[in-house]
Formats: C-alpha cells, structure tokens, sequence
C-alpha cells in the first residue's frame, strides 16, 4: 500500500462521517446524563430512591456498555471487511467507555444495596459475574494508551486478549439475569465480531476484497 | 527501553493483577456467607 492510499484509507471518505463518528464518540455521556435525576433523589435521601436508581443503572449504564463493548470489538473487523483505518481510534474511545459505564454502574450497585457494597456487587452469581467482567477491565483500561503499547510492545496485544475473558464474563452476567434468552441477542450483538477475529475467516475475507479490488475509503 | 523478559513480566503482572481484581469480590463474599446463601436471583425480579 501507497503512503497516498495510507493517507486515504485513514481519513473519513465524507464530512458526515466525521460527524458520525464524534456522535458515536459522545454517545455514551446520554446514558450517564439519564441517571442524573434518579442520582440527585438518591443523594437527597428520598425514600426508596436506592432501588430505582441501581434499577436505572442497571438498565441504562449496563446495556449501554454491552454495546459500547461490541462496538469495540466490532472495530477491528469493520477493517477487516472494509479496509478502513481511519475509525480505528473508536476501538479505544468505545473500550474507554465501557470501562466507564461499567464502573460507575458498579459503583452505584455497591453504594445503593441495602445489605452492603460487597453484597451489592456479588451478592448473587450474576452480580459476581458483572463486578468481574468490570475489573478484569482495570488493566486494560490502564494500558490503553500510547505509552503502554510502546513499553509493553508484542506484549501489550497479549494483554487485550483479555477482552475476550470480558466477553465470556458478560454472556455469564447477562444469561444468569435475563435466561437463556439473551443468548440470541448476543449472538448477532459479539458473533460476526468474533467470528471475523478467527484468523482462518480473516484471511479468507481480506483475501477476497483484495481479490475483488474494493477500493479502500 | 524495557528489555523483552521485562516486558513480559509487565504484561503478566497485569494480566494476574486483572484476574485477582475479577475473583476477589466472589471469593471474599462466598467466605463471608458460603455458597447457600450465593443465589442467582435477579435482585430487581419485582414478582
């Protein structure tokens, strides 16, 4: 590849796209901003205010971050399939969010439950499973930045490999809480991410799109 | 520059340091109250 083709490939193909992207960026601030009311009734003591806002947590906080984390997983394999670079920098923003969002949805699970912050955050299996899918992201939030992958080298993709560990943590979370049924949902949200991550199914698709000469935008 | 032996050794003090941050909570609240009391119970089952 060209530095020209480089330099295309790494720039959004329109002006919306920028736009786009910035949105998708800022996305995750709406879920945090919807909790704002429940979190001012909880600092001001109103009765029974703990359970709706560890409810609206949960519901706001915890589904924003599953999808925030399949959009950091969907990242690598949108330029997998497409040949993109440029929108590689969301892979970190959306794995930064959905630190965020999950920290602060554990937070507000230990400061509102009723029988303590250790019951409140692995009280029950999925719980548990929730609280350990958030912290086995610490290390991979700390790293998450330039310095880390210059240090750690080779290393540093080792160490995100446990995003995967996330993943898995997350699909017991969610079947634990919702049944057997989230199963499907989560199969088309971390399927084809994962499916595209499979070295054998990589090569075969950029095989193809070099094959077919898609130029890359 | 960080020899490759002491990169490794980095990437594994996290990689151990993630999966003890991961365990911890489960393991110190099934010391507290055993696994009878480690329902799996959604606490917002309204019913």
């Amino acid at each position: 590849m060209t530095t020209t083709q480089i330099r295309e490939s790494s720039a959004p193909p329109r002006v919306w796209w920028r736009y786009a992207v910035w949105a998708a960026r800022l996305l995750p601030v709406a879920a945090i901003a919807t909790l704002l009311p429940g979190a001012a009734a909880f600092l001001a003591g109103d009765p029974g205010s703990a359970f709706a806002l560890a409810k609206q947590a949960n519901d706001a906080l915890g589904v924003t971050a599953v999808f925030t984390l399949a959009g950091t997983l969907a990242v690598g394999p949108v330029g997998t399939v497409t040949g993109w670079r440029w929108h590689l920098i969301l892979g970190r923003d959306l794995g930064l969010w959905t630190f965020c969002l999950a920290m602060l949805d554990l937070f507000i699970a230990a400061v509102t439950a009723p029988a303590g912050w250790l019951d409140g955050i692995a009280g029950t299996a999925f719980l548990a499973a929730g609280a350990a899918a958030t912290l086995v992201m610490v290390p991979l939030a700390v790293t998450s930045n330039r310095l880390s992958m210059h240090l750690l080298g080779g290393f540093w993709k080792v160490l995100h490999k446990m995003v995967y560990l996330v993943v898995g943590l997350v699909i017991v979370h969610l079947v634990l809480l919702i049944g057997p049924g989230a199963l499907g949902p989560l199969a088309v949200l971390f399927g084809p991410s994962l499916a595209l991550r499979v070295p054998a199914v990589r090569r075969a698709v950029v095989r193809r799109r070099k094959a077919r000469n898609v130029p890359a935008c | 520059m960080l020899t490759i032996r002491a990169r490794r050794a980095v990437a594994a003090a996290f990689i151990a340091i993630g999966v003890l941050l991961a365990a911890a909570p489960a393991a110190v609240e099934l010391h507290a109250h055993g696994w009878d009391s480690w329902t799996v119970a959604p606490p917002f089952d309204d019913t």
